[in-house]
């Protein structure tokens, strides 16, 4: 199936575009897209995960515009057609 | 009731949003919190579009390190509290509105009253927990919020609308991790100004506000995107409202 993949910021730098179209097959989840992402591409892992194998609790993933930071992120099954977006809020003023 | 002065003041501005959306402009009270790379930028473009009352919060000093970016303060105002050097610099720009610069940290305590009688609160800090509590205290009084911050070229923009859009906590619940963060002033400059026309919009009754969007500027990459974003019917600030 094919899916989307948007990225923002320091992430984009690393990924070295802003949108990604990406063929996963069916019922794949947002952890195995991240993971299919992490191994192209050196420097996200440490990004995007922790110490201890989880994602970074401020980064925003979201599916087709909604935020899947409250469910379970990485078991979130992507559909085809969907747009999955990372995105790392920045803080400073 | 707009003056012969203030005809000739905001012209360019009564072309886009007639004597009316002025009149508003002047009626409205503006609280900015923060007066660094944001605030400096988000207070100097409200106050030459004649916001009739500007509060200004901030508790720190001048540094020398804050020059890159915080346009307001100067070489000779090291060592000033930022405060004064705005409201200086405002007063000398506008001296037709109000503006009232308070040196104080924003905390629970304060925080009502400093909101007191304000129609907005644009956000120009640079640390989350803050960022909550202007987000709840105008999610609690159903005035708008306008949320922007900045990390090197980078930053992100949106508007709370309390109960007709995601608030801050619904789209950022953990706050990222505090860090000095690297900046260039003209990212503060885009982010800040995007903020300013935000604030304007909204008190002239104009376009449609970022609402239920984040705005992203990517500097680097010369960029700009925006993101749709939904409210979190489970959020602790803005859940209840309807």
């Amino acid at each position: 199936m094919k899916v989307t993949f948007r990225t923002f910021a320091t992430f984009r730098e690393v990924t070295g575009a802003g949108e990604i179209e990406m063929i996963l097959p069916p019922g794949e989840k947002i952890r195995g897209l991240l993971e299919e992402l992490c191994n192209a591409h050196p420097g996200l892992r440490e990004r995007l995960f922790d110490a201890a194998g989880q994602i970074k609790p401020h980064i925003l993933i979201l599916k087709n515009g909604r935020s899947v930071a409250s469910l379970q992120p990485l078991d979130t099954v992507i559909d085809e057609g969907d747009v999955i977006a990372v995105f790392p809020p920045v803080a400073g003023g | 009731m707009i003056t012969d002065e203030e005809q000739k003041r905001y012209a360019r501005q009564i072309l886009l949003s007639g004597e009316e959306g002025q009149e508003r402009l002047k009626a409205a009270s503006v609280l900015v919190a923060g007066a660094g790379g944001l605030g400096t930028v988000i207070s100097l473009y409200l106050a030459a579009a004649g916001v009739g009352r500007l509060r200004i919060i901030d508790c720190d000093i001048v540094e020398s390190s804050n020059l890159n970016r915080q346009i307001l303060h100067w070489s000779r105002d090291v060592g000033r509290p930022k405060t004064a050097s705005v409201k200086e610099k405002l007063a000398a720009l506008n001296p037709l509105i109000r503006i009232e610069a308070e040196q104080s940290r924003i905390t629970e305590e304060n925080m009502g009253a400093l909101a007191q009688g304000c129609n907005l609160i644009v956000d120009a800090m640079d640390n989350f927990p803050t960022r909550y509590l202007l987000n709840r205290t105008a999610v609690d009084r159903g005035i708008p919020f306008i949320h922007g911050a900045v990390r090197g070229f980078f930053g992100q923009t949106t508007t709370v609308i309390p109960g007709k859009g995601p608030c801050l906590r619904c789209l950022f619940p953990v706050s990222p991790p505090p860090e000095v963060f690297p900046i260039v002033g003209a990212t503060c400059g885009v982010i800040g100004s995007i903020e300013a026309a935000e604030a304007i919009k909204l008190l002239t009754g104009q376009g449609e506000p970022l609402m239920g969007r984040i705005f992203i500027w990517d500097g680097l990459a010369g960029n700009a995107d925006s993101i749709i974003v939904e409210r979190n019917p489970a959020c602790p600030d803005c859940g209840n409202l309807p």
